[in-house]
């Protein structure tokens, strides 16, 4: 049976045990902050004005609601919420790079419903609209019998990197940071079994995925050559996270302090398939190497968003094996990718961060929204494990491989004017550190401005 | 001074001179052009990637190599195959780029070097003794010089170590500079410098940059158009001032003479149209210059016309219109005559120095052929392509100083 079949067959029985469980009335409520930003937690319905009802009213069995979006409820037991998800980008870059990107650009379209079946199960199904090649993100089911054990099965994004977990329209800027996007695997096929403790204290989450993201294009070899090594591409992945202080009401504004550790295992076929570099907006910067083997991912990351305010800072390390790639079949150094950032936001206007979405005064409505500044640094290197003492070259077999790093600031302003659209502007400065491996050969520092649209419903 | 005092001296000395290290084999480019010895290269390639290159031997990929020479090991330079009508799975030609991986990184001053395979010519001689004339008569010629080529421990043959003309060291060596915009010129149809009209992709099919690649379209190739038509369309009288401004006439007329003195069928008057050179637009406005290539086939024939296709083409037919030109044409005829016949202070009974080249290419490749692997010729028609090297170079000068004196 392969792996696929066996994630279809784990859903199919995850489905089937919703459709005999039992069920509770409930209201989807946003995740966790700083979290998926796409999975949704299940809570009691407080009902109208926050206190259950006395009298239980008179509903219909099927009905379509709107509250944040449309809703489609049958009885208690189903839900059916309807998400739209669109951005729209109009760029400029100085210099303009070597791949001449588009000025317009239509990064996010998405379609997507998500809801329960009982209390029990959860689902998600989205579709990007502008990925013709295999537009499925979201597809999966999620079982969860208690909170502190759940299982979820389908396509979905596998358990790594704060800010990879966030959703595309709950980002603070309008790219995601280079490293994140390089190194984090992002949506794959698994299963995965995860939970918490009340006011997540502690989640976990460890799951076993195709490896999608490590996956190789088969390139056929000449006829007479022997077929490079083809090695299992299953990715493991677990990630932790704590808040140690959320329960001591000492630590005032302290508390949502949230650390995570993350890592994942994998295998990279034989061949130049090592990490490929890319800057802020994808252009090259660092060409694969050849390699073979293990290819691991660690990470570690903290965020606490209090009031107005919000911090993050996250550090990713991927690297590769190159078992048997050297001049004479020999092993060479792993081949290394590190980022970190440390990003803050702050709502100017006033509203407490989690907020910021719902303005106090929106535009039309006496006010002019909220609006929110934010900064990030970047530092994204690539490189040799280890230091053989050889002189550094970009040769894909080289023992000591000639690194790059893009050092990369990015500063914004997010303005909510009514519920669901935000506009965002920013400014990013990248300076790379080899001016030979830039968007534009011979040029070191380059400016990008973006201005994003978004709706998302 | 006792016999005892001189005795200890001497043992003294002795024992100091002993002790002293011998100096080593020189590690410079002199030396590994040195056309007097037999080199030994030895080239690390990840096995996969050598089974690669011979297998897909058309193809220019790029892999990483290791170069041994001399005592010297130049890693992560990067190997290709290379050639024309020459590319073998067998006995590939290579190029091995040093500064691909390493931009800064020099070996011995060079940034490339070609390793001809030599199955073209089965003298093994003919590449060396023209690039040697040429350079005898003042062109810009790359130095040529002969080694065993391993790869990866196992012999490959003898090779031809050739100074790539794509080289900033060469140009530097040769022409003074090297921040003009040089391009190869690829055989594409059979053409006569006639003029291609105003579309500059007609003139890029023909003319690739070599150096300054990233340079506007425009920047690079409407000088090509500006010299073929100004070649082609300026008035006789105006010929010598206007062509003269684009392109270096003299070194033109000077490469044409001597390759039709080497007999060359293959070069700027060639038997199927231009081909095997090099155009090199010189930083500013000063003229360009024309660099020979690839002379494997040269010295096929003593007799070979000394005038071949100068009427054909253009550029040739209407600089030699110009007296001054003209006689330069003939003096440099006689002059590779002269080098050819020249006794360097040997007495006249003695080998020419072109008699001379000859021997000493065939006293050191002849033993490393005979276990050459990937050799396309046998070892008599080795013997026979020398013996033939050999009659053209004596009657050569003859033909050629019979044909001036008939022109004059």
């Amino acid at each position: 049976m392969s792996r696929r079949t066996m994630v279809r067959t784990a859903c199919a029985w995850l489905w089937s045990t919703s459709l005999v469980s039992g069920s509770v009335a409930q209201t989807l409520v946003p995740g966790a902050a700083g979290t998926t930003g796409e999975q949704f937690e299940l809570q009691q319905d407080p009902g109208p004005g926050g206190q259950a009802p006395t009298v239980p009213p008179e509903k219909p069995s099927v009905r379509l609601v709107f509250d944040d979006h449309p809703e489609l409820r049958v009885g208690d037991a189903i839900r059916v919420e309807f998400r739209l998800k669109l951005q729209g980008d109009v760029r400029s870059f100085s210099p303009a790079p070597a791949s001449e990107p588009d000025e317009f650009d239509v990064p996010l379209a998405r379609v997507g419903i998500e809801g329960r079946v009982t209390r029990y199960v959860e689902y998600e199904v989205a579709y990007e609209l502008t990925d013709s090649q295999d537009g499925w993100r979201s597809v999966f089911v999620n079982l969860r019998p208690i909170d502190l054990f759940q299982v979820q099965g389908g396509h979905f994004k596998v358990p790594f990197s704060r800010e990879r977990l966030t959703g595309p329209t709950n980002l603070d800027f309008t790219q995601r940071a280079a490293g994140v996007r390089l190194v984090a695997p992002g949506y794959d096929t698994g299963l995965m079994a995860h939970g918490r403790l009340d006011k997540r204290l502690l989640t976990y989450a460890v799951g076993v995925f195709e490896g999608t993201a490590d996956e190789t294009e088969p390139r056929p070899e000449p006829p007479g050559l022997t077929p490079l090594q083809d090695n299992p591409e299953q990715l493991v992945a677990w990630r932790v996270t704590a808040r140690p202080v959320v329960r001591l009401q000492a630590a005032g504004w302290l508390r949502p302090l949230e650390f995570g550790v993350n890592g994942t295992h994998s295998q990279v076929d034989e061949g130049r398939y090592g990490w490929q570099g890319e800057a802020a907006f994808g252009d090259e910067i660092f060409d694969s190497l050849y390699v073979n083997g293990r290819r691991t991912r660690l990470g570690v990351d903290a965020s606490i968003e209090s009031g107005p305010v919000h911090l993050q800072a996250e550090w990713l390390r991927g690297r590769d094996e190159r078992r048997g790639q050297g001049m004479e079949s020999d092993n060479l150094p792993e081949v290394e990718v590190r980022d970190w950032y440390v990003s803050g936001t702050v709502v100017l206007t006033g509203e407490a961060r989690s907020d910021v979405e719902r303005p106090a005064r929106p535009l039309f409505g006496g006010g002019a929204g909220s609006l929110e500044a934010a900064v990030r640094f970047e530092r994204l290197s690539f490189g040799s494990a280890a230091d053989t003492g050889e002189p550094p070259s970009t040769s894909p077999r080289s023992a000591n491989v000639l690194g790059n790093l893009d050092t990369i600031w990015t500063v914004g302003l997010n303005w909510y004017p009514v519920r669901h659209v935000r506009m965002q502007v920013d400014a990013v400065h990248e300076r790379f550190d080899d001016p030979l491996r830039t968007p534009l050969a011979g040029h070191d520092t380059f400016w990008s401005w973006v201005v994003r649209l978004q709706f998302a419903l | 001074m006792t016999a005892a005092r001189r005795w200890t001296r001497t043992v003294l000395v002795g024992t100091l001179l002993a002790l002293c290290p011998a100096p080593g084999p020189a590690q410079t480019a002199d030396a590994l052009f040195d056309p007097d010895a037999l080199h030994e290269v030895r080239l690390r390639v990840n096995s996969r990637d050598w089974t690669r290159l011979q297998l897909t031997y058309l193809e220019n990929t790029h892999y990483p190599c290791e170069l041994l020479w001399n005592g010297l090991r130049i890693p992560n330079a990067a190997l290709r195959s290379r050639g024309a009508f020459t590319r073998s799975a067998l006995k590939p030609g290579l190029r091995i780029d040093f500064t691909r991986y390493m931009p800064d990184r020099r070996f011995l001053g060079l940034s490339t070097l070609v390793l001809d395979n030599l199955v073209q010519d089965p003298s093994t001689a003919r590449e060396a003794l023209a690039m040697r004339l040429f350079a005898r008569l003042g062109l810009p010629a790359p130095r040529v010089s002969h080694t065993r080529l391993y790869v990866n421990g196992r012999y490959l043959g003898v090779y031809a170590i050739v100074e790539s003309i794509e080289d900033t060291a060469f140009l530097e060596r040769t022409l003074g500079e090297h921040d003009g915009v040089l391009y190869e010129y690829h055989w594409a149809d059979e053409w006569w410098f006639d003029y291609l009209g105003p579309d500059l992709n007609a003139y890029a099919t023909r003319f690739e940059p070599r150096t300054r690649q990233s340079d506007p379209f425009e920047d690079l190739y409407a000088p090509i158009e500006q010299l073929v038509r100004t070649v082609n369309e300026a008035p006789d009288d105006a010929f010598e001032s206007s062509a003269g401004a684009l392109i270096q006439l003299d070194a033109v007329v000077t490469q044409a003479a001597a390759e039709n003195a080497a007999s060359d069928i293959d070069g700027l008057a060639g038997a199927w149209g231009v081909n095997n050179f090099y155009l090199y637009r010189r930083a500013g406005s000063r003229p360009a210059v024309t660099i020979p290539w690839d002379k494997d086939t040269t010295f096929s024939d003593a007799d070979f016309p000394a005038t071949y296709n100068l009427e054909r083409e253009v550029l040739l037919r209407r600089a030699l219109q110009v007296h001054r030109l003209r006689e330069l044409y003939l003096d440099t005829l006689l002059a590779a005559a002269d080098a050819l016949s020249a006794r360097d202070g040997i007495p006249p009974e003695g080998p020419t120095w072109a008699e001379r080249e000859i021997e000493k290419v065939y006293g050191l490749v002849r033993d490393a052929l005979l276990d050459d692997p990937g050799r396309p010729y046998t070892m008599d028609e080795f013997e026979a392509g020398i013996e033939q090297l050999r009659e053209v170079v004596r009657a050569r000068p003859d033909s050629l100083r019979r044909e001036v004196a008939r022109l004059r």
